[in-house]
């Protein structure tokens, strides 16, 4: 980092699945594609009020935003 | 699991001919911003740091300004957490599905990410005190 500050990046383990019951709300928990492949996406685009996904995704998948050649450019 | 390759492969083509609404934040791909794809369906990306939890109160209002059309909000973790309880309207409100895909890293990928990248560093500090003032 030579010296420069350096932002704080860890996050709580939080099972984001919970966050869904206070509006008694459905919520499923995504490890693999195979898990989205299993939703009724039908059902759920058609019912009134929100569907929490909660998709675990591999720490080290870079965002696309930083695959650019120049991402910081302006 | 690779967040947006399979979220595009897996969701988005099954829809793409059943009209709906997709918000993304900083999550989503560069080369894409408000545009249309399919029958009758939008894409609607902001990118950078100052985006962070926009897309979740953005989904909310957007399923307000059009009842019969369900809408999907791609969002981060660190995004959910600055501003996950802008949704608390949904339910209130019964407005039509939104789905609120959290993708979950544990650290905040995207400035984790950002730190390692060259000029990072900088560029997160000078958002830091912009937003801070």
């Amino acid at each position: 980092m030579a010296g420069r500050s350096r932002s704080a990046f860890e996050l709580p383990q939080v099972d984001y699945r919970l966050m869904a019951c206070p509006w008694a709300s459905p919520a499923n928990v995504i490890d693999s594609p195979a898990d989205l492949d299993e939703l009724d996406f039908d059902e759920i685009l058609a019912r009134k009020g929100p569907t929490m996904l909660d998709v675990r995704i591999d720490r080290e998948e870079v965002p696309p935003m930083f695959s650019g050649s120049k991402p910081w450019a302006r | 699991m690779r967040q947006q390759h399979d979220l595009a492969v897996h969701y988005l083509p099954q829809r793409r001919n059943s009209p709906h609404d997709t918000i993304a934040g900083p999550h989503a791909t560069r080369k894409k911003n408000r545009s249309r794809s399919g029958n009758a369906s939008w894409l609607r990306v902001t990118m950078d740091f100052a985006s962070m939890g926009w897309a979740i109160g953005a989904a909310v209002g957007v399923a307000r300004g059009n009842p019969n059309c369900p809408v999907v909000c791609i969002t981060g973790d660190g995004s959910y957490l600055m501003s996950g309880q802008e949704i608390n309207p949904s339910p209130r409100r019964k407005v039509c599905g939104v789905v609120c895909v959290v993708l979950t890293t544990a650290p905040d990928g995207m400035v984790m990410h950002a730190s390692a990248w060259p000029g990072g560093a900088d560029r997160l500090s000078s958002c830091r005190r912009s937003t801070i003032g």
